[in-house]
């Protein structure tokens, strides 16, 4: 097969028919070529993530930052390495493409972004996308690389064969925007490739992308001497693990250093926030309401913003500069021991911090059935939000005894045993569930490696915000609710008249109805109160623990311990360790579970599991610890 | 000196050796779609413990492979054998 004829003219010279604007343009591209470094580069802040309806795809939508452009909408699709609607992601691809996505306005013209670096099979999505029929303009990403690594491709000969445009760019940089605002503005006719082979056949696509590179005259860059000698390291027999693990233990400890103190200071300032709203306030049932209930609710949540979006920070370098692709392989033999992939590992590690974020970046997991499992396991991993009430319970039940020296005592061991205790249960669960409901015959881990880049603040930045509106808004607005209606109830009089505390109120009642249950586990009414309102947030059990024994569990911690001694026996007390362990008692989990599943039949089935499992445990640890500790 | 192509199941290509793909399983379109394709050169550059999942270089790409996936490709051995 030979190239297109050059007499063709270069493809720049096919003039703009008149100056028709562009409405919405989509940015189509396969992962790691850069394509979002780009969206960002071309929208900035003016950007607006949603759903697509039906779907647990996420629709990033933007307006162009440029001077007579900023009338045209960008569309940021899913990677995908081809048009073939086998994955959720690519079917959104082709569905807004094609029109067919309601809500969506359909693209009147393309960008195609390609990694220059690795241009060869990437060809093959440019047959799928140029035979779509719409102005297209091909942008060769990274093209600094390229030629910085002795690369080379001819972008006219190329413009020839695919019949569009070809602009050498590079989106971290910010070079060759200059012709995509002039594709935007005055952009070309449909494109008409020299040839196109026949699109479903997969290995005829490759053949005609190697003919297509070829005439390009695209020669590949010499691999990269630093990601050569990086993988050296990262994927050594050896030092890959150590690496790997030393990862995790910054990862997991600045989440703790760094974003436990950012999160305490949220806290204070939240608080003053309320009590300066407290002050403008009438006294009586509505401040009672507003602030001590619905504010102090919405504020125990949201003082893990600080944690979560330093997370994702953490989480968005890794992921920028290549390194949790080799995480993946590292992991992902451990992880197929109970049936996940090795992608699931960062999920479960911010699940430590937070259940939330975690669950919002399974996303990079393309196996939905794998997804599924990841999510339902990921809140079994001891968050901070439980962290509180496990110190507030072991220094009340545990007496502070050396066990190996200065370096480890009673207390940090029976903390520790509540960490391996979710996470073996989580593993049990994930085994449970890979080997019945969410049984995958074809979990094939095929992961590409990217070559190791510096992340680039601005994409970063941008990442960590949206994280953070997701969590805030999402999350929040069901928190706030919950609070305002739980703070509603619990100063709902049932009989005696006028508003009044929780002891009287209607959750006191649901207290009492679920004491029969919670009585074989040595808990009477008020943990049941506890339990109720902690439906919304594990840590609020403390809050409404101070409540009904009239103490300020804040300032008077110490009281309020002596007060659980009272109530509670060692044995009862580890039972609701345990029920604090694993039950869904999240609110924010339970939304972003409906979120991200797009359906409330999951979350049910793992509050519901959760719950069971909970019971169980914490019926069986009552009666072992009841023999044991006499 | 041009030896006998000798085809054997990708998990066999030892460390280090170039080989090219002769066929992949139909299948496995998303192996294709990687750059698994008949044709392209491969060779495998590291392999964790146990050597799974293993990394192999494909036309300048690296992509993580399980031996299940694997299993679905057959390479032939060039002539350049080690590099």
């Amino acid at each position: 097969m030979s190239c297109a004829e050059s007499i063709a003219g270069p493809v720049d010279a096919s003039p703009p028919v008149f100056a028709r604007h562009l409405a919405t343009v989509a940015l189509v591209g396969p992962p790691n070529s850069g394509k979002t470094t780009l969206f960002n580069r071309l929208t900035g802040l003016r950007q607006k993530v949603a759903n697509y309806p039906g779907v647990t795809v996420e629709r990033h939508l933007g307006r162009v930052k440029a001077a007579g452009a900023e009338a045209i909408t960008l569309l940021d699709l899913p990677g995908v390495y081809s048009l073939t609607p086998r994955s959720e992601d690519a079917r959104v691809a082709v569905d807004v493409l094609h029109a067919r996505m309601p809500g969506t306005p359909r693209p009147d013209g393309v960008m195609l972004v390609l990694d220059a670096t690795n241009l060869g099979r990437q060809l093959a999505l440019a047959a799928q996308v140029v035979a779509l029929g719409l102005p297209t303009l091909v942008i060769l990403n990274m093209a600094d690389a390229l030629h910085s690594q002795g690369g080379h491709v001819d972008p006219l000969a190329l413009a020839r064969e695919l019949g569009a445009p070809v602009v050498l760019a590079s989106a971290s940089k910010g070079a060759g925007l200059a012709a995509i605002f002039e594709f935007l503005t005055s952009p070309p006719n449909a494109p008409a490739a020299a040839s196109l082979p026949v699109l479903q056949d997969v290995p005829a696509c490759q053949a005609w992308a190697r003919r297509v590179s070829r005439c390009g005259g695209y020669r590949r860059p010499l691999p990269s001497q630093w990601t050569r000698r990086l993988d050296g390291l990262c994927l050594h027999r050896i030092w890959g693990p150590v690496i790997f693990l030393l990862t995790v233990l910054v990862v997991f400890q600045s989440i703790f250093l760094v974003g436990q103190p950012l999160s305490d200071m949220l806290q204070q300032v939240l608080e003053k926030l309320g009590a300066l709203a407290g002050s403008q306030l009438p006294g009586g049932a509505l401040k009672s309401v507003l602030i001590d209930g619905a504010w102090n609710g919405t504020a125990a949540v949201l003082v893990f913003l600080p944690q979560i979006m330093f997370l994702f920070l953490v989480i968005g370098i890794l992921e920028d500069s290549g390194y949790l692709a080799r995480a993946a392989v590292i992991a992902d033999r451990t992880m197929a021991k109970v049936g996940l992939n090795g992608k699931a590992f960062i999920p479960l590690l911010s699940a430590y911090a937070c259940a939330v974020p975690a669950i919002m970046a399974t996303r990079t997991i393309e196996n939905k059935r794998d997804r599924l499992a990841t999510i339902l396991i990921a809140p079994f991993m001891t968050c901070s939000a439980r962290l509180p009430v496990y110190t507030m319970i072991i220094a009340a039940f545990v007496p502070n005894r050396p066990i190996a020296g200065l370096l480890f005592g009673s207390r940090a061991a029976a903390m520790l045993g509540l960490y391996v205790l979710g996470f073996l249960v989580a593993v049990i669960t994930a085994r449970a569930l890979k080997s019945s409901i969410l049984k995958s015959a074809d979990s094939h881990f095929i992961l590409e490696l990217p070559p190791y880049r510096w992340p680039t603040p601005v994409s970063l930045g941008l990442r960590v915000l949206d994280r953070a509106k997701v969590f805030a808004f999402r999350a929040g607005t069901v928190i706030l609710l919950v609070s305002l209606a739980l703070a509603i109830l619990t100063r709902v009089p049932l009989h005696r008249g006028g508003l009044v505390g929780v002891q009287d109120g209607v959750v006191e009642a649901a207290g009492h109805v679920i004491e029969p249950v919670i009585s074989p586990l040595g808990l009477d009414w008020r943990i049941g109160v506890g339990l109720v309102t902690s439906v919304a947030a594990r840590e609020t059990i403390i809050g409404t623990l101070g409540t009904l024994n009239g103490i300020d569990a804040n300032s008077r911690g110490l009281e309020l311990q002596q007060a659980l001694r009272r109530e509670l026996s060692p044995a009862s007390a580890v039972a609701l360790l345990i029920l604090i362990a694993l039950a869904m008692q999240c609110a924010s989990t339970v939304a972003i579970v409906h979120r991200e599943t797009n359906s409330w039949r999951w979350p049910a089935l793992q509050f519901v599991y959760m719950g069971v499992v909970a019971y169980a445990a914490a019926y069986l640890g009552h009666f072992l610890a009841a023999h044991l500790l006499g | 000196m041009a030896s006998r192509p000798k085809t054997t199941a990708l998990p066999d290509l030892p460390q280090g050796w170039t080989a090219v793909i002769a066929s992949v399983d139909e299948a496995l379109t998303e192996l294709m779609e990687v750059g698994f394709v008949p044709g392209a050169h491969i060779r495998p550059t590291h392999g964790g413990v146990g050597g799974d999942p293993r990394v192999y270089e494909v036309e300048g790409t690296l992509v993580a492979l399980r031996r299940a996936a694997a299993r679905h490709v057959y390479v032939t051995l060039s002539d350049e054998g080690v590099d």
